[in-house]
């Protein structure tokens, strides 16, 4: 069973393609096919206009409720919001999950430009993922916004929320493993540019438990983040299964569901 | 209450900067003038790095054994520190020993990124034994990813609960990263020299309250009446919390504070001693 | 003494953390801290939109109320204030639209843009390239927030070579990646460098490298304390002619001010 924790699709796309076709449901299918992946965690890409303008995600969110209607048992649906417009947040929040049946929020401090350590925006988000058990993943990255450490607070605060830093904190490695070893419910995800050498170092020093696969599909080719994974020489079988799919479906709650 | 300077470059190595600092600092009695028009009564004083050139230093052997020299002519005013390079195996142990033992330095600059070595990597580890057996303060080089960003000073903080640490420059515009470090770790304080921003600075006092900011200015790169403007002129701030920054948080953990059984003036005693 | 860099609007009681130092979210106690530190006329322009401070929503993210709140300032203070439109590009032709009232309406007279706050690639001359224009139409000139990534000086280059009529100031001049900003400015003579919370000595190091004819005054206020910003352009020694230059013949020549200054009460 392979779960790939990071993949986009939507609307946005139209305007400013990714590197590999998916705009639409069907091609999103033919790329988990190819790659042999069962089931991935499906939320928008960045809206960044001029012509297509959803700042709310509104639009975003429902294209995303479409493909998962129509792929129920390859895509699971995630909300994405920008934490700015707090309480429009929460209405689509709300959306997200009691419409369109979401399990997941993908949230980017860069693009939307917020501290994730701000619990002014972030307590009623937070609080709500926990109600929901949603994971929450976050682009993460470079300052002002999205360095590792930024996430240790919010982890703390919000015990039974699963967070999940994406790419590693890109250049921030070091920073995410002391994140994640602070932290178990901080999660490290492989997706886009993190190399094999970054892998193999999280995987020396982290909880094989707190690692997940992830691709950031279309933006990358999973097959490669797979075989980033595949081939470290240090990796036990069982971690691997964990990695490739264990962990993220006892994040979402479906372990029974995918275990039957 | 003495102002004390938490960050202060000296000696030859200044000389061999591509660019030229603001300020000439190669000499004692430059840094003397300096604090001088800048009302700063004492400077923890340690070695610029080494750019190359004609003043081959590498071990900062010669920078420190300058370092000593004026502390000696001015023990009053220079708080010498000890520079090394911990990728040398030996060597900064014994330049350490040496610091300690001869010259009566009272504490330890390290700088990731020039030294390229990561802040919490395995090479630092002996030095900061070292430094632990000395009860010297540590003040980092802090700024950007891979080697000195703030969050690496998390294991080190845990690692060595008796060693105080000062990240420098606010861990640059990674000052949100230092603050969550500063917060969760009671021996580390933030240091905002060079062009730590008066927002940064603000937002410093406001979520770790005083206590946790030492004042340094990185001079002669920068001029420290800019950096000490960047807190005076904080809106809010009292003659206490400038009493703290200025020097009153450092000199406690200096050990010269002056409680009882604490010596106030060790470095110019232990000179007078010798 | 011109400031090129300051900020106005009811945006800023919405930012935190490292928020405001100051309270100078309406235009009169934005005129006294300037008075405080003989700043005859600043350009004023719009916070970043950060969403609600308090219990109630801030949603501006087109910055429109806060375009409003700026022309309102530099109507109540023709004297002392020069507006500058802030627009999120990634709206489009709604962000056009803006531009337009801000130079229509407002008589307002350049562009702030912030990648780092709003969320777009500066090399997408897509989303730049209908701005630029208007700018260029209205002889007004851009300034951008620059510092590490996303917003290095570098990433500003396609757009000022492709408008090298429109003045470019690089806000902060890079901070501590200066050098990416003097490269900047070096292949790109339309390209300024605006010296807001930069280190005295770096400041220095940029007049070198660039000429005093590129490097231009600003102080942030109210992120920077206004008294460190002025103290700190006065004692790096520059000569007086130089010093003229960076405090108000830059801008005054960009922007084309060329009415005495009314006195200050």
């Amino acid at each position: 069973m392979i779960i790939d924790a990071h993949s986009h699709m939507g609307p946005a796309f139209d305007s400013k393609p990714a590197f590999l076709p998916g705009v639409s449901p069907n091609q999103i299918i033919e790329i988990l096919d190819r790659s042999g992946i069962d089931l991935t965690c499906l939320f928008a890409p960045a809206w960044e206009g001029p012509d297509f303008i959803d700042p709310e995600y509104q639009a975003a969110n429902r294209a995303i409720y479409e493909a998962a209607k129509r792929y129920p048992e390859r895509i699971l649906g995630y909300a994405r919001v920008d934490p700015n417009r707090r309480g429009r947040a929460i209405d689509e929040m709300r959306r997200g999950h009691d419409e369109y049946g979401f399990r997941g929020l993908k949230l980017h401090p860069l693009w939307e430009h917020f501290l994730p350590n701000n619990f002014r925006l972030m307590a009623p988000i937070a609080e709500l993922c926990a109600e929901y058990r949603w994971p929450i993943i976050f682009h993460t990255g470079y300052y002002p916004t999205c360095e590792p450490a930024l996430f240790v607070p919010l982890a703390e605060r919000y015990p039974e929320v699963s967070i999940i830093v994406a790419h590693f904190g890109y250049a921030h490695v070091a920073d995410a493993i002391i994140a994640a070893n602070l932290c178990p419910n901080i999660h490290l995800e492989t997706s886009a540019n993190t190399t094999a050498g970054a892998i193999a170092q999280v995987l020396a020093e982290v909880d094989p438990r707190q690692i997940l696969y992830g691709s950031d599909l279309p933006f990358t080719e999973p097959a490669d983040v797979l075989a980033k994974i595949g081939r470290q020489p240090n990796l036990s079988d069982q971690a691997k299964r964990l990695i490739l799919g264990e962990n993220m479906a006892r994040l979402l709650g479906i372990e029974q569901a995918v275990a039957a | 209450m003495p102002v004390i300077d938490a960050h202060v470059h000296m000696g030859p190595g200044l000389a061999n900067h591509a660019s030229p600092p603001l300020l000439r600092a190669e000499k004692a009695e430059e840094v003397i003038e300096i604090f001088d028009r800048s009302g700063i009564d004492k400077g923890c004083t340690f070695a610029p790095l080494i750019e190359g050139g004609d003043f081959d230093d590498y071990e900062y052997e010669k920078s420190n054994r300058f370092i000593y020299e004026a502390s000696k002519s001015y023990p009053d005013r220079i708080i010498g520190y000890c520079r090394v390079n911990p990728n040398l195996g030996q060597q900064p142990l014994d330049e350490m020993a040496r610091c300690h033992d001869e010259y009566g330095f009272k504490g330890l600059k390290l700088h990731p990124d020039w030294e390229y070595f990561y802040m919490h990597g395995p090479t630092v580890r002996p030095v900061l034994d070292r430094a632990a057996d000395y009860g010297w303060p540590v003040i980092f080089h802090t700024g950007y990813y891979p080697l000195s960003h703030p969050t690496l000073a998390f294991p080190l903080a845990d690692a060595y609960p008796t060693i105080n640490f000062m990240l420098a420059h606010l861990s640059y515009r990674h000052t949100a990263d230092a603050i969550v470090v500063a917060q969760r770790c009671p021996n580390v304080y933030l240091e905002p020299s060079g062009n730590a921003t008066a927002t940064a600075i603000g937002e410093v006092l406001r979520t770790l309250g005083p206590g946790k900011l030492v004042y340094g200015s990185d001079l002669p790169y920068t001029d420290p009446r800019d950096v000490m403007d960047k807190i005076r002129l904080q809106p809010g701030i009292t003659s206490e919390d400038i009493d703290l920054i200025f020097g009153g948080t450092l000199s406690r953990l200096l050990g010269m504070d002056g409680r009882p059984g604490t010596r106030r003036e060790s470095t110019r005693e232990r000179t007078a001693a010798r | 003494m011109i400031d090129a860099h300051c900020h106005l609007g009811p945006g800023l009681r919405a930012q935190a953390p490292f928020g405001p130092l100051f309270k100078a979210d309406t235009a009169e106690s934005l005129v006294a801290l300037l008075d405080e530190v003989d700043i005859e006329r600043a350009v004023i322009f719009a916070p970043s939109w950060q969403g609600g401070w308090d219990d109630t929503d801030f949603n501006d993210p087109a910055y429109e109320r806060a375009n409003a709140a700026v022309a309102e300032a530099v109507n109540a203070h023709p004297d002392r204030f020069i507006g500058f439109g802030r627009v999120n590009p990634k709206f489009g032709s709604a962000a056009v639209a803006e531009l337009e009232r801000c130079f229509g309406e407002y008589s307002f007279r350049g562009l702030k843009l912030d990648n780092e706050a709003d969320g777009f690639y500066p090399t997408d001359l897509r989303l730049l390239g209908p701005l630029a224009e208007l700018v260029r139409a209205n002889k007004g000139a851009i300034i951008v927030h620059t510092g590490f990534h996303p917003c290095e000086p570098l990433i500003f280059l396609p757009l000022a070579q492709a408008f090298p009529d429109v003045p470019l100031i690089l806000g902060h001049m890079g901070g501590r990646i200066l050098i990416d900003a003097v490269i900047t400015a070096q292949h790109a003579s339309n390209v300024y460098l605006e010296t807001s919370g930069q280190m005295p000595g770096y400041i220095a190091r940029a007049v070198k490298a660039v000429g005093a004819d590129r490097v231009i005054f600003g102080t942030d206020i109210p992120f920077n304390i206004p008294s460190v910003e002025t103290e700190r352009i006065r004692s790096i020694g520059l000569p007086a002619e130089d010093l003229a230059k960076i405090t108000e013949g830059n801008i005054s020549k960009i922007l084309r001010i060329t009415a005495k200054m009314p006195a200050v009460a």
